[in-house]
């Protein structure tokens, strides 16, 4: 369980729960869809502010379609997340 | 190849492929140490300006993802078929130069002006993460940001923050926040959130002091990246 509060897709309302809805009608690979309903982890971090969630993934959406080839992406974020010593 | 890059096995990858993971280590774990070279060795690898700019922004987003992911406390939710990355939990910060080596990279790196709707989208996100002035106050945005951009050496964000110094024991608990989720990330605990719940801050606001170090750590990598190619 995360250490800050967050709120599901089930319990979110409002903005959020559109934004929530919006990002899920995104095409996303496999490997980035959590085995279960809600959605992912890294993206329900941002939930008290669907605001700021919004905003924040719109700029994460939008480097996926900058010059580089998917698997050249996954190895600058691999590496990166390696260094940091972080799983995500 | 994806097992050794989760294992750092970085040199028994392809050489062009080495070449981009060696430049995300370095944006990485020490961005102020970036100088042309490392651009050079990139372009030689075939890569253009285009790639080099998305390379440094990719990397940079992951700086601020990883931060969120380890400040949150929030569990590994995606299947994959690697093995689990084992972190080194008790792995030190990167030592730091002394002030006068840092380098000084102005705002107008702080874009990416060869993705234009990107740029666009991080003038937003950056707008209202240390523009707003709700849960967080202005002032309290500034000390978050000055701390990590220190912790970065950034010297050009981290001068222009330098008169904000803690006032009270709550902005000591928000920069000793700061300094931790830039220099060892990997070290959060929830124990770090609740000195700042018992300092009096909101749940809310508490993403929210997440969000605005995470975000100068990537966009202090941003421009340092960017600085590398003089473009």
């Amino acid at each position: 369980m995360a250490w800050l509060r967050t709120v599901s897709r089930s319990e979110a309302d409002g903005s959020l729960a559109e934004v929530y809805a919006a990002m899920a009608a995104r095409p996303v690979p496999d490997a980035y869809r959590p085995p279960h309903d809600d959605a992912p982890g890294i993206i329900r971090a941002h939930s008290l502010d669907a605001e700021l969630l919004g905003r924040t993934f719109a700029v994460s959406g939008a480097l996926h379609g900058m010059a580089l080839d998917w698997a050249e992406r996954e190895l600058l974020s691999s590496v990166t997340s390696r260094t940091n010593q972080c799983f995500y | 190849m994806s097992v050794a890059v989760l294992s750092g096995a970085d040199g028994q990858l392809p050489p062009r492929v080495a070449a981009l993971a060696r430049f995300a280590v370095t944006l990485t774990a020490e961005p102020w140490s970036l100088t042309g070279s490392a651009a050079d060795e990139l372009t030689e690898h075939g890569f253009g300006a285009d790639a080099i700019e998305a390379a440094t922004g990719v990397v940079a987003m992951f700086n601020y993802l990883t931060r969120v992911a380890d400040a949150t406390g929030i569990e590994f939710d995606y299947a994959s078929p690697l093995p689990a990355f084992q972190p080194d939990l008790g792995r030190g910060p990167v030592a730091r130069p002394s002030r006068p080596s840092w380098p000084v990279v102005p705002g107008e790196f702080r874009t990416l002006p060869r993705f234009p709707a990107v740029s666009e989208a991080w003038q937003r996100w950056r707008g209202y993460v240390f523009g707003s002035e709700e849960l967080l106050t202005h002032r309290e945005r500034q000390l978050l940001a000055g701390a990590a951009a220190e912790g970065c050496c950034d010297r050009w964000r981290a001068d222009l923050l330098a008169g904000y110094e803690p006032e009270n024991a709550a902005e000591s608990r928000l920069v000793e926040f700061a300094r931790k989720l830039t220099l060892q990330p990997w070290q959060m605990r929830a124990a770090d959130l609740d000195a700042l719940r018992e300092a009096g801050y909101a749940e809310a606001a508490l993403l929210h002091a997440i969000v605005v170090v995470a975000l100068q750590n990537a966009e202090s990598r941003l421009a340092m990246g960017r600085a590398m190619t003089g473009s």
